[in-house]
């Protein structure tokens, strides 16, 4: 049993492995001398017939399922600029006239506007129209310094028209997201998020 | 579906995104999957977990990150798509239902036809679908996808070298499997 084992031991040492075939040997060249990346002058032909194929077109209704997921997402243009989508902007109230519905709604929205935009911001105001005026991180744990901070727009929606300074203006009500880090004195770090609302007035185009 | 004019910004914004970029992504889907039913779904499942991170603020970079994220979770839902038919099948005899999702196969072409050309296309998409699926997927995710070496690495989870290398290898198969063609006189 023994002989037998060492007689294929030495059989098997006296094999030697295949050598790599000169495909291998040029792509191993190329990858130790960084150019394994690089365009092949010989493949840009093939490449650029191969490239004349189009994915085909996606099929109408697979199109309506793709665009109805993101049909109330607002598309971002970059980290400022947002794309507000139909549903968001669409007035919630009907604009047919109405004389007495339409007085009534702009003296409601107006003392609601009166009652929501002081011109000193008051204490626990729900309502924010000057970004600047809030304090620079109002969610900084005691004890903490911010190490980052960033916010995200979650929704916006038209809240209607209120009358200022006797002109229409339209009220859009905009809620953030901000998510702040904070590290203290040992290190050690904490994530905090809370939503913020701030209502824009915009001046409502007169007939 | 709306006309382009009774679309909001976002709305229109998205279509023309979609128009682009939903193509490259359903020709990935499709060498990823095994019909064409399961990559749709996989898409759309990518496209909503894109679209969930968008709205909670936790997608991590800009527009020009969606790209990659949705090959990678391509990807994912993929394998995880094929695990759970593996499991399936061994449960069933599925030997009927594979035929004939061959032939379902064969009215969903990958590429759009175009006549003066159509044996190439078909030639070069029997071709795609013969390859190992790994030359494939960086075949794919590099013409039609434009994505980089780099990109495609991170996406497959594989060197920059490896994609590079696998691109080589695969459209040298290809090469030689359109050569062969042409040879026969299929071509």
């Amino acid at each position: 049993m023994n002989t037998e084992f060492q007689e294929l031991e030495h059989r098997l040492s006296a094999m030697r492995p295949a050598a790599p075939d000169e495909g291998l040997l040029s792509r191993l060249e190329d990858a130790m001398e960084d150019r394994l990346a690089l365009p092949v002058v010989e493949d840009a032909r093939f490449e650029a017939m191969v490239r004349g194929a189009h994915p085909v077109k996606i099929p109408a209704e697979l199109m309506a399922s793709l665009e109805s997921i993101v049909s109330s997402t607002p598309f971002p243009l970059d980290d400022n600029i947002v794309l507000f989508t139909k549903g968001s902007a669409t007035p919630r109230f009907q604009r047919r006239f109405r004389p007495i519905a339409a007085a009534a709604a702009v003296a409601c929205l107006g003392a609601m506007a009166a009652l929501f935009m002081p011109t000193t911001p008051r204490e626990n105001a729900v309502v924010e129209n000057h970004p600047s005026a809030q304090t620079k991180h109002p969610i900084s744990p005691p004890g903490y310094v911010p190490a980052s901070f960033g916010r995200n727009v979650e929704d916006a929606s038209d809240e209607g028209v209120v009358l200022k300074d006797g002109k229409p203006h339209r009220v859009m009500k905009i809620v953030y997201k901000e998510k702040g880090s904070f590290i203290n004195a040992e290190g050690r770090k904490v994530e905090v998020e809370q939503p913020r609302v701030e209502y824009i007035l915009v001046p409502e185009k007169g007939d | 579906m709306n006309s382009a004019t009774d679309l909001s910004p976002s709305a229109s914004a998205w279509r023309t995104w979609l128009g682009e970029n939903a193509p490259r992504l359903l020709l990935f889907a499709r060498q990823q999957t095994r019909s064409n039913e399961d990559a749709q779904d996989v898409l759309q499942d990518a496209l909503v977990k894109l679209v969930d991170k968008i709205r909670t603020g936790e997608f991590v970079g800009g527009q020009e990150s969606w790209m990659p994220y949705l090959y990678t979770a391509i990807r994912r839902l993929a394998i995880d798509l094929s695990r759970r038919d593996d499991r399936r099948k061994r449960r069933e005899d599925t030997v009927g239902e594979d035929i004939g999702t061959e032939q379902q196969e064969a009215f969903h072409p990958w590429f759009e036809s175009d006549a003066s050309d159509d044996e190439t296309r078909v030639l070069l998409e029997a071709g795609l679908k013969e390859l190992p699926p790994k030359f494939a997927e960086v075949i794919v995710m590099k013409i039609w996808g434009e994505r980089t070496f780099a990109e495609i690495g991170e996406a497959l989870d594989i060197s920059q070298n490896t994609a590079a290398s696998r691109y080589r290898y695969g459209l040298e198969a290809l090469k030689r499997k359109l050569g062969g063609a042409r040879r026969k006189g299929d071509l």
